[in-house]
């Protein structure tokens, strides 16, 4: 699967490939990048919102993404 | 009872007089300040009969009671008339460094009505306000006339200036200060060209404000300032400015491309976001007085065909509605049209988003060649934007420029046929770049419910729906999805009085978003001595938001006018909200009916007016029901 953070993320989660453990979920996938925690983070799963509890899907392409607000 | 806080100033420049009187203690806590005091005041004052552009009408600047405390965010000031852009009663904010220049002159505010003959300015010091000839500012831009006012006033004097756009008064001109700070919305420039106001001047000595308790001020401002700068928010802001998360903000659909006809686009992501800013064009960040969080953007584009000299540089909603709206992702083109529509003195919310409406009905065939002058209005056209199509808008030239100058809603209704429905405003007044399809349903019923017409910043739903404020002490934590109508109306209720206490006092959303409410509550009381308890502050803001909703039915709005447009609800094409729907009807009914809103009138039933002590609003609107 690929992984990428965008706007303040791309600092925390750079662009990368990773092979993770079958049946991990997003949360766990979070769980490897140190975001701040004030962070409130929603998972982009191609393209798609999706909760953290989910789990991922094989050759998935995620893009974490933080709500602060602003502008 | 005694409010610390100070006297305000009429000016009629009609009559060229000037007088000063205090408006009681208890009117202020109860309306707070700001935009709360300034719908006080204008339902009091104004003739209801004037429209916008009158001599009659009222022209209103209002500070908070924090003006001037060394807090970061605490000092932005309130500008509120009838806008001539949508008729309603309409608040803008600036921020800067005038609300404690103004406080330092002794000053809570400005109420201006009249007209003055020959174009003039006001002009404030420690001992005297008066009214001077302002012809050699006339006709100038507002970098120009700020460095004029600097020449003939000295380094100390702070200025609030119109351009030509708001000498021509386009409905959507705005007020700059210092050339950088905006009143951008609603149209509050084109009130003070009509007024022949180009300028208000303030060089007093600084100043500490008189507060009731200094000593518990200053701790406050000691508690709370290393949280506002530790918070992530405001490193974000710091480091990037407010478009620091447009690239999140587009990955999650709430960044409206193309005129709203999509709200993805992953170029435009990257090469608009706030990091490709500082690392492209930011020569450093600005500030606002006293704030620790400085998001403000200083830039410059070396070369190229869209080149500036370093300035002020765009915020999040002009990075979008000159970039993505447009579908353009060129940054560079965003930084000049930035300078270009301030200098000239335009929101540029609205002035990007009437060209983006323009842009489509151009490419449905609904604008033709020969209705624009022959001008082309492709997508990302950026040159004409910049070059054609802003100049043309401030003077109101025939033909195209005319035509955008009028706003979107009244430029669709002009061109006919279906124009209006791809239109993005509520009220007339354009949506801010925030899509409610994606980036959260309770947007759509904010804009909706906004007094001002569609806004994310009357209400701090913007803050609650993406979970950036929780207030467990008034019953809301961050819990909601945003892609529902699930919560959204019990959620607006909280908000609407939040924001309208957030305006009221006027704070810079950003820089208090880590208060809790007994820290706004103790906020008050230590610099104006208010009383407040939670339950207080919260009633006023509930009062201010209700007394604005009454002024709006008094001049013709009713719950039909909470509407948003076709284009805004309907499902979005591209990205994650792709397909789903916004259950608006739903959100608006369930919304009145927490507020004890009439669904036909649109305002309070009389027991709640009655209940919050707007007495004669009952009697107006509701005579003979208790
Ligand atoms: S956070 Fe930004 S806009 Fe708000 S007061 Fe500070 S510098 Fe001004």
């Amino acid at each position: 699967m690929r992984v990428k953070g965008a706007g303040p993320l791309r600092a925390h989660v750079p662009e990368s490939e990773l092979v993770l453990p079958a049946g991990s979920t997003l949360d766990a996938l979070v769980a490897r990048f140190s975001i701040p925690s004030e962070h409130p983070v929603v998972a982009m799963v191609d393209g798609k919102r999706s909760s953290l509890k989910n789990q991922l899907r094989d050759g998935s392409h995620v893009v974490l993404v933080t709500l602060l607000p602003g502008g | 009872m005694h409010a610390f806080v100070e006297k305000i100033a009429h000016i009629d420049l009609g009559a060229g007089a000037v007088s000063s009187r205090e408006i009681p203690a208890q009117t202020w806590i109860s309306y707070i300040g700001g935009s709360g005091l300034a719908a006080r005041l204008f339902r009091d004052e104004a003739d209801f009969t004037a429209d916008a552009l009158d001599p009659r009408a009222l022209l209103i600047f209002l500070n908070g009671p924090l003006a001037g405390v060394r807090l970061s965010g605490a000092s932005r000031l309130c500008a509120a008339a009838r806008s001539p852009l949508t008729g309603a009663f309409a608040d803008s904010s600036c921020g800067g460094y005038f609300a404690p220049a103004l406080r330092h002159a002794g000053l809570g505010g400005l109420v201006f009505t009249g007209r003055a003959e020959t174009p003039s300015l006001l002009f404030i010091d420690n001992d005297s306000i008066q009214i001077q000839d302002a012809a050699f500012l006339w006709g100038k831009g507002i970098e120009e006339s700020t460095a004029l006012i600097r020449a003939k006033y000295g380094q100390r004097a702070r200025s609030l200036v119109i351009g030509p756009a708001g000498e021509n008064m386009v409905p959507f001109a705005g007020i700059m200060h210092e050339a950088h700070h905006a009143f951008g919305r609603c149209g509050m420039g084109a009130v003070m060209g009509s007024k022949n106001l180009k300028a208000i001047v303030a060089s007093a000595k600084p100043r500490d404000p008189e507060l009731a308790h200094p000593g518990r001020v200053r701790e406050l401002v000691k508690e709370l300032t290393p949280r506002i700068k530790d918070f992530v928010m405001s490193q974000v802001l710091h480091e990037y400015g407010s478009p620091g998360n447009l690239e999140g903000h587009m990955h999650s659909g709430d960044v409206p491309i193309r005129n709203w006809t999509s709200n993805f686009n992953e170029e435009m992501a990257e090469s608009l976001t706030g990091s490709t800013l500082t690392e492209t064009y930011l020569t450093r960040a600005g500030t606002c007085a006293y704030c620790a969080v400085a998001c403000k953007r200083i830039v410059k584009v070396d070369e190229g065909p869209f080149a500036v000299d370093e300035g002020p540089g765009p915020e999040y909603e002009t990075v979008a509605a000159f970039g993505s709206l447009l579908g353009s992702p060129d940054l560079a083109a965003v930084c000049k049209a930035n300078r270009v529509c301030n200098d000239l003195g335009m929101d540029t919310i609205t002035a990007g988003a009437t060209i983006a409406w323009a842009m489509e009905a151009f490419e449905r065939g609904d604008l033709t060649l020969e209705q624009t002058g022959g001008v082309s209005l492709e997508w990302a056209n950026m040159r004409t934007v910049i070059d054609t199509l802003l100049p043309a808008m401030a003077r109101r030239e025939e033909g195209i420029g005319a035509l955008l100058a009028m706003g979107s809603a009244a430029a669709a209704r002009a061109i006919g046929g279906g124009a209006i429905d791809y239109t993005a405003q509520c009220k007339g007044l354009e949506a801010p770049m925030h899509d409610p399809r994606g980036g959260g349903h309770g947007h759509a019923l904010a804009y909706a419910m906004s007094p001002r017409g569609a806004c994310h910043v009357s209400s701090a739903m913007h803050y609650m729906e993406t979970g950036a404020c929780n207030y467990p002490e008034i019953g809301f934590e961050f819990n909601l999805e945003a892609l529902t109508d699930e919560g959204k109306p019990e959620t607006m209720m909280l908000a609407a009085a939040m924001g309208c206490i957030e305006n009221s006092a006027c704070l810079c959303q950003y820089a208090d978003r880590t208060f809790t409410i007994p820290e706004i509550v103790e906020l008050f009381n230590a610099a104006a001595g208010y009383g407040y308890d939670a339950a207080a502050m919260v009633e006023a803001g509930y009062r201010v938001f209700h007394l604005k909703r009454c002024i709006n039915y008094l001049l013709g709005f009713t719950a039909g006018d909470d509407a948003l447009t076709p284009r805004m609800l309907e499902p979005a094409r591209d990205g994650d909200p792709a397909g789903i729907e916004i259950r608006f009807d739903d959100m608006k009914a369930r919304f009145y009916e927490l507020m004890d809103m009439d669904p036909e009138k649109g305002v309070a039933r009389a027991a709640r007016l009655r209940a919050l002590g707007l007495q004669d609003e009952a009697d107006a609107i509701w005579p003979g029901i208790s």
